[in-house]
């Protein structure tokens, strides 16, 4: 069993679970996820095996690479997923379709605050809470050092037992989510 | 899911699909780059029982010297040579691509290449590309017809002359050949004349350099000098070489040792039907 | 900012006896951000021959998935592997095709050859082949690797003294270019065996 989610850059804080669409959009970012998402979904379909997060990764380069010369999307990529035997992994793809497996990985302007703080407290093998703990550390330096941060952000997990929005960090209630 | 046809080998001619997805790189402030060029100095000229032709060898990108030996005088035909200048793929691409038409053509005919045949398969290639094909050439060959030297410039336009140069020390070489040229030059003449004029070109003009290349096309026969002048050697090697105060530290190594190749013996025990 | 330095890359390749090295840098970028610093940049074709890919990322992961295609479709229809000199025609002509509307791509090649004849070639982002006997460079710090190459080769190097020179010349070089760096990385190949060797490198 294994589950994929698309981190779709920080500051519009949409994340795209591949199994159960959650917000329907028209801008050219989305519209790719979408069509990520859909074939992703028609793979196991036909072949009652879902894609491996490593073959979504590469499945997602290739359809950016060859959509880039047409219709240029613009989007930037972070694709995390479980596989069984492989265990979680985090792939980096940026929106000119360049691939890369990482161990932490952020976009946007906050990304520049993000990756500092994750150079200075990741540390692999870390358990979900201190993870969680880490990327509230994250958000909460975003919130005091990004002239321009977003309001709201989300959580979401993913491990053995799938993908799952774990909390909102919000400080507009009512906001318009993106 | 995208097509597989995407990669299948194509039939030839140009691909334009990464045109505007560079375009919009270059929209984002990058630059385009620079291409390897040949900033040349290449001549030729026909003497008393055929034609000659010479090259320096300096290939570079910007300001940097990319190659410091590398070839110039490209093979058409076993008659035919050319000498290119302008950027390195174009002018590599244009000569292979007509030298395997000429082959084809020989195939077909039985017969030896003429020069002009090379020559109008070269313009009509380059006049369709509106010069965009950044290949000047001096195409040189001895035929049925007697001796012919050709310059052939990226627009597709072409001058049929007794000596000739181009490139970017095409002046420089043009000097001494207005000099000196003269008819009815003896082999060892003109090739004298050749290699001075390619090292007027190596001496004054910036982008040529290195050595001289020479080939000489006479009927039947061809002699191909490759690095016939080497007037600029390295003066700077030391004789013991580099030795290193301290090893390269290595965080892991991982050798794979190879396969041996088995060797397969023909007329073995068949494998029954 | 060229095209060439949005993701930064160093790479070399040198000619010793009877056996070649090549060697990169590891670091992905996207201009003066660091990614990764345990990017790829060569790639093995088959046993005895090897290609590093210089200059932006995603043309680079392309252009080699391309090229693995082709080479396997060759493997299947000719029942060999590819000479050295025909996938540097091979990768030439790929580049070629795309002239007006190139892969920002500027490909290393080195292999070995028949009679296990090292062969090692470089070339422009469309496809002029620049052969040599020595050394070959190319990337953001080709610069500097020029310099490098050009006092610290020696012809016909054994195989540990080649590791060691093509490693110097790297990291030295590596260390005057902002844009590459960050760890080395060096496949040396002998006729019976190719060792593959991480590098430790400058993390500034």
């Amino acid at each position: 069993m294994s589950t994929m989610l698309l981190y779709v850059q920080i500051e519009t804080q949409l994340i795209y679970n591949l199994k159960k669409r959650q917000m329907k959009k028209t801008t050219p970012w989305a519209q790719f996820t979408e069509y990520i998402q859909k074939n992703v979904a028609l793979y196991q379909f036909r072949n009652g095996i879902p894609l491996t997060t490593a073959a979504t990764a590469n499945f997602t380069r290739g359809e950016l690479a060859t959509a880039l010369p047409k219709i240029p999307y613009m989007v930037n990529i972070i694709l995390a997923g479980y596989d069984k035997g492989t265990g979680p992994s985090l792939y980096y793809i940026d929106y000119i379709a360049s691939l890369h497996k990482l161990d932490k990985a952020a976009f946007g302007y906050g990304s520049y605050f993000a990756l500092s703080m994750m150079d200075r407290h990741y540390r692999r093998g870390m358990t979900v809470e201190e993870a969680i703990e880490l990327v509230d550390k994250c958000i909460t330096e975003i919130r005091s050092r990004l002239v321009i941060a977003p309001p709201n952000f989300v959580i979401k997990i993913v491990d053995k037992d799938g993908a799952r929005e774990f909390a909102w960090r919000e400080s507009i209630k009512d906001a318009p989510t993106a | 899911m995208s097509p597989v046809a995407e990669s299948v080998p194509p039939k030839g001619g140009f691909s334009f699909d990464l045109c505007r997805r560079n375009e919009m790189l270059v929209q984002k402030g990058l630059k385009q780059p620079s291409f390897l060029k040949t900033g040349t100095t290449i001549v030729g000229l026909i003497f008393q029982d055929g034609v000659i032709l010479g090259a320096d060898t300096r290939a570079t990108e910007g300001p940097i010297v990319a190659d410091k030996n590398c070839e110039k005088i490209h093979y058409m035909a076993p008659n035919i040579y050319c000498c290119g200048a302008g950027t390195a793929a174009d002018t590599e691409a244009v000569t292979d691509m007509v030298s395997s038409q000429l082959k084809l053509h020989r195939y077909h005919t039985g017969r030896e290449s003429r020069v002009v045949t090379a020559l109008t398969l070269l313009k009509s290639h380059l006049f369709s590309y509106q010069g965009y094909v950044s290949a000047a050439l001096v195409l040189g060959g001895v035929d049925v017809t007697g001796p012919h030297l050709h310059t052939i410039y990226p627009h597709g336009s072409t001058d049929t002359l007794p000596f000739a140069t181009m490139g970017s020390g095409s002046l420089a070489a043009m000097a001494v050949f207005e000099s000196k040229y003269r008819e009815g030059l003896t082999r060892d003449e003109g090739v004298k004349l050749v290699a001075e004029a390619i090292c007027s070109g190596i001496f004054n003009d910036l982008g040529s350099g290195s050595n001289v290349d020479i080939c000489v096309i006479t009927k039947g026969k061809k002699e191909y000098l490759r690095n016939y002048m080497l007037p600029n050697p390295r003066t700077y090697v030391s004789e013991k070489g580099y030795s290193f105060a301290k090893k390269t530290e290595v965080l892991l190594t991982k050798i794979t040792p190879l396969r041996e190749l088995v060797e397969v013996v023909e007329g073995g025990d068949a494998m029954e039907e | 900012m060229s095209i060439f330095e949005y993701n930064g890359s160093a790479l070399v390749a040198m000619v010793g006896k009877n056996c070649f090295a090549i060697a990169s840098d590891r670091r992905l970028g996207v201009q003066l951000q660091t990614i990764a610093t345990d990017f790829q940049k060569i790639y093995k074709i088959h046993d005895k021959l090897f290609i590093g890919l210089a200059g932006l990322a995603t043309d680079t992961q392309t252009l080699y998935q391309r090229l693995v295609f082709r080479h396997k479709l060759y493997q299947l229809r000719e029942e060999r592997d590819m000479k050295p000199e025909t996938f540097a025609s091979l990768v030439s002509a790929l580049l070629y095709e795309k002239r007006f509307g190139p892969y920002f791509c500027q490909p290393v090649i080195a292999g070995l050859g028949d009679e296990d004849k090292p062969f090692i070639c470089t070339m422009d982002s469309i496809g002029a082949k620049e052969l040599a006997k020595d050394f070959v460079v190319a990337g953001t710090a080709s610069e500097s690797l020029y310099g490098a190459c050009e006092s610290m080769f020696k012809p016909d190097m054994e195989a540990e003294e080649l590791f060691e020179t093509i490693s110097q010349a790297l990291l030295s070089s590596v260390d005057r270019d902002c844009l590459s760096g960050w760890g080395g990385h060096v496949y040396l190949v002998t006729p019976t065996e190719v060792t593959e060797r991480i590098l430790k490198g400058r993390m500034d």
